[in-house]
């Protein structure tokens, strides 16, 4: 899910940069820390993840030119998750321990014994799964210190999240409502204001018997309003 | 620190809900017309809705209908819920965006931006430039449509932050509410 998608989710972030950006280090930083699909041991990791060219996802060495872009830094960011089956897990450690009970000669194992089985076989399989890979694109706005990243599920995120920060060397904030605040060019008073306010209710106080038969009315009209 | 943020993140999630809700209030009120800088944009609100109740409780309930949500958003809001999440359309001009607006962190779902324009015969050869090319008119359609949203949210905060909020806003507001599809 790329910026040039469809559609895509954008999240976004505040990240001041340094005053004086060093294009060359960073460009460093970013090939250091680029997509490897094996740990250093060449073992494959139940998560993996890291920078790629934003213009071509198989592309793991960055000159400056593939990252600056007019005002921005531009990057791919892929992140693969490696899971062995869970239901694979189970019967395969069945099996591991019943080989062990008669290699041993026991009639049961302990539980230390059995996390141990469990954690092996896990291991195992998981040099056998095949990755789920995600490609996510983000965009540095070194002039507005904004950055936009395109996924919005958590595990890529907070991912992402702490590989810039590794990269860049600044901690990306999501600009949640509170902290946007800021960043709309209101007065410091304004922002330390609604900072401080508490929520409004909205319903008079006769409302909430009438809300309940109009929602009860309205649920059984259409049913399309689905409460979970 | 990370539990600090998480912490305010959670306590102030009403500030953007309250927001969304004050924007679909501004879309009745005003026909969706709104005066954005030296712009005027038009808001709509598309066929799916969340809504979530503050506190321990979060119940929540989520409309989607081609019709009228009126009755079911009002039953919804005098119940205590506010708008979490909406789909909403933004035109300006020919231009025009769709995505699902997350009230509660601000961000910007299922995002469709307006077409990109005509593209440059002379870049035909030369996919590399004809990518840069359009993913330079992409940030700036990104940031055009987070810069009105920004603009309506600075609105918002200089209103809520005054006394214009209780004395003024928030009768109407409660007003809207209670008679919103009832």
């Amino acid at each position: 899910m790329g910026f040039l998608s469809a559609s895509s989710s954008i999240v976004r972030f505040d990240a001041r940069p340094a005053a004086r950006l060093d294009r060359d280090a960073l460009c460093e930083a970013v090939n250091r820390r680029a997509f490897r699909e094996h740990d250093e041991d060449g073992l494959p990791k139940p998560e993996a993840f890291g920078w790629v060219a934003i213009h071509d996802a198989l592309v793991t060495e960055l000159e400056p030119s593939d990252i600056f872009f007019q005002q921005y830094v531009v990057l791919g960011f892929r992140y693969d998750r490696r899971v062995a089956p869970a239901k694979l897990v189970r019967l395969e450690t069945r099996r591991a321990e019943a080989e062990r009970r008669q290699s041993q000669g026991l009639e049961r194992l302990g539980r230390a014994v059995r996390k141990e089985i469990k954690e092996e076989v896990a291991a195992r399989l998981l040099l056998r799964a095949l990755p789920s890979p995600s490609l996510f694109e983000c965009a540095w706005d070194l002039d507005r210190h904004t950055v936009y990243f395109t996924g919005k599920a958590r595990g890529p995120r907070e991912a992402f999240q702490t590989l810039f920060r590794e990269t860049c060397g600044v901690s990306p904030i999501p600009v949640i409502p509170y902290l946007a605040a800021e960043r709309v060019g209101l007065p410091g008073s304004i922002v330390d204001a609604v900072r401080a306010v508490e929520p409004s209710r909205l319903a008079r106080p006769a409302d909430p018997p009438a809300a309940a038969a109009a929602a009860s009315a309205a649920a059984a009209g259409n049913g399309s309003g689905v409460p979970w | 620190m990370k539990e600090d943020f998480l912490s305010v993140v959670e306590a102030k999630r009403f500030l953007g809900r309250e927001f969304l809700t004050w924007l679909l209030f501004r879309v009745e009120e005003d026909g969706g017309r709104l005066q954005v800088g030296d712009d005027v944009v038009e808001l709509a609100l598309g066929d799916r809705v969340v809504m979530q109740e503050e506190g321990e409780k979060q119940a929540r309930l989520t409309l989607f209908d081609e019709g009228d949500m009126r009755p079911e958003l009002g039953a919804g809001l005098r119940g205590g819920k506010l708008i979490d999440r909406a789909r909403i359309a933004v035109t300006r001009g020919e231009r025009r965006w769709e995505l699902s607006l997350d009230g509660g962190m601000l961000t910007y779902d299922s995002l469709r931006c307006p077409k990109l324009g005509d593209r440059d015969a002379a870049l035909a050869d030369d996919p590399r430039a004809l990518f840069e090319n359009d993913l330079f008119l992409r940030l700036a359609d990104i940031e055009e449509v987070v810069g009105f949203l920004d603009h309506l949210f600075a609105s918002f905060c200089q209103l809520r932050a005054s006394a214009r909020w209780e004395n003024e806003t928030l009768p109407l507001l409660r007003a809207w509410v209670s008679d919103l599809g009832a």
